[in-house]
């Protein structure tokens, strides 16, 4: 019994202690310095508080109560102490005009919100430029599909009407594979673009063979389309035929419409080269409006015999040019292009044709027919033993032109060549460290250049008699 | 004009051989044109955030693909497109604002 209140009381002790030990712990907190500072203010204060707060008391509740009750008092306290610390800022004579540009703390700032429109999506009719280009590109796309598709009966319906006749001259005619457009999966037109269609027929005699192209208007583009209203251009039919070494004899001739007769004779070179003056048409039984380049008179005599200028009287307004060459290389080359080496020459009848409205009707077959009788033409035609000769010498003559201005040419891009190295040689000196070779060089380029600016002179030695 | 006896040779039947490019005529050079232009009309729509160069663009696109010939590089046409119409696109996504006509500018 004694033990279990002996017990007990020690219990009670312990607990009693323990209570007195975290009452002595709560007392010397980390904080219990500057309660005690703030009390010591508080009591120093007489405007604050006339209370005395017991320093044991539990501090929380009454620091709170503190906090709420005296805001304003705070700020005081603070301005006490900017007082204190900053008084020289509230020196007149240290600041001017100080005081009037401090604003006033008592007074809130009035805001004023503009009223800003509420931002609502545009609504779908404000897009309509946006619109009208889409139209615009619609628009583009429905004529492409329309122009194709137009371009391409115009290409069906020529291999409908002309390929029987074309079958009948070549044994080749036309091409087969994946884009190729045709008459009922026969040989037909090679597709290049949607308005430019090619066929090679071959197997013919007085020819190698004969390329077709037949280059339409563009009215797959909408602009071109449009831009054609303005200056209207026809479909074309270009006939390149190959002739083979034996097929013609030397000679460059040209005839057709005036503007193109002026225009290929400046650019094509073998015409520029060998014809002479552009002559009218009407000189050689001709309409006006075509014109005549020829190197030869016999041969522009035998080929423009009676039925060719028929004929051509007949279709001027569709025959653009017929030019057939021994020397035909193409359009002239650009001056900074140094060739030094011949350009290659080809044998060659092209012949340019106007089609008509929708890709030509019926006057494409006389002129087919035409150029088939001029290839025969060509074969038979020989010139004369005088005739050759004058244009053979005036190949000669171009050839050594040529070859002169090959070997100007050549000299000039040697003496490129040469001050080149020089330059380089010189440039090599300059940076040479060692003073005696530079010595030495700078002898050598003065010799060098005494040499050349000395007037050249023979040597002769005379030998004493 | 009527030929009589039979001209064709098999015999000097020939293969195709492209002319050599110094003899052919002048080639059309609107597709690389185009493309150059619709480049450049590209690259200021979406650098300068300029819709009316990103509609160009499109346009200049549409018509180099028109005058393309086959044996165009495909390629170069497709990425040309594509640029054109990334260009409208990215014009659009910085700035839904409709475009203003040119004139608008003027009243204003």
């Amino acid at each position: 019994m004694r033990i279990i209140i002996l017990s007990l009381t020690l219990l009670l002790c312990g607990v009693y202690v323990t209570r007195a030990y975290e009452d002595q712990t709560l007392e010397d907190d980390d904080f219990a310095e500057f309660e005690q500072f703030e009390a010591d203010e508080e009591t120093a204060d007489a405007d604050f508080s006339e209370d005395v707060v017991p320093v044991l008391k539990p501090k929380l509740p009454p620091v709170k109560e503190k906090f709420e009750d005296s805001s304003d008092v705070e700020d005081d306290i603070i301005i006490e102490d900017e007082d204190n610390e900053f008084e020289h800022f509230q020196d007149p004579e240290e600041f001017e005009g100080f005081q009037e540009t401090t604003p006033k703390t008592s007074e809130q700032p009035k805001i004023t919100i503009s009223k800003v429109p509420i931002m609502v999506r545009p609504r779908w009719d404000a897009y309509w430029l946006e619109g009208i280009l889409c139209c615009l590109l619609a628009a583009y796309a429905l004529a492409y599909a329309i122009g194709r598709a137009k371009n391409a009966s115009i290409a069906t319906n020529f291999l409908k009407f002309h390929k029987p006749l074309l079958d009948d001259n070549f044994t080749l005619v036309g091409e087969s594979g994946l884009d190729v457009v045709a008459v009922c999966d026969e040989r037909g037109w090679r597709r290049e673009a949607e308005h430019c269609f090619t066929m090679w027929c071959s197997g013919r005699q007085c020819c190698e063979g004969m390329l077709l192209t037949l280059k339409l208007i563009k009215r797959q583009d909408l602009v071109h389309t449009l831009l054609g209203l303005v200056r209207p251009t026809p479909d074309t039919l270009l006939i390149r035929v190959e002739l083979g070494k034996d097929d013609s004899d030397p000679y460059v001739f040209c005839v057709g419409q005036k503007k193109f007769a002026t225009r290929l004779g400046k650019e094509m070179q073998d015409l520029s080269m060998f014809c002479g003056e552009k002559r009218p048409g009407d000189k050689h039984g001709l309409p006006a409006t075509l014109a005549v380049l020829s190197e030869c008179a016999e041969a522009t005599a035998a080929l423009l015999d009676a039925r060719v200028t028929a004929a051509l009287e007949q279709y001027q307004r569709h025959v653009q040019y017929i030019h057939v060459s021994d020397r035909y290389c193409g359009p002239k080359q650009m001056e900074e292009t140094v060739a030094t080496k011949p350009p290659d020459t080809e044998r060659v009848m092209l012949v340019s044709l106007a089609l008509g409205p929708d890709g030509g009707g019926d006057e494409v077959r006389p002129l087919l027919l035409l150029v088939f009788y001029l290839l025969d033409k060509i074969k038979r035609l020989r010139l004369s033993k005088e005739a050759l000769s004058k244009c053979e010498k005036r190949r000669q003559k171009a050839a050594e032109a040529w070859m002169r201005g090959a070997h100007a040419a050549r000299a000039e891009q040697a003496a490129l060549r040469r001050e080149e190295k020089r330059k380089q040689e010189k440039e090599k000196m300059l940076t040479e460290d060692d003073p005696e070779k530079q010595r030495r060089w700078e002898l050598k380029e003065q010799k060098r250049q005494q040499k050349r600016k000395a007037p050249k002179m023979k040597q002769l030695k005379v030998k004493a008699l | 004009m009527q030929l009589s006896a039979d001209p064709r040779r098999a015999d000097r039947e020939r293969r195709y051989k492209p002319p050599p490019p110094t003899s052919a005529p002048a080639e059309d050079l609107t597709t690389d044109y185009m493309n150059i232009l619709g480049m450049v009309f590209s690259m200021c729509g979406l650098m300068m955030r300029l819709k009316w160069c990103a509609w160009t663009a499109v346009f200049c696109s549409s018509i180099s693909f028109a005058n393309s010939r086959v044996s165009d590089d495909t390629k170069q046409i497709v990425s040309s497109f594509m640029l054109s119409i990334s260009a409208v696109v990215m014009s659009y996504l910085q700035n839904p604002a409709p475009m203003s006509p040119p004139w608008a500018a003027l009243t204003t």
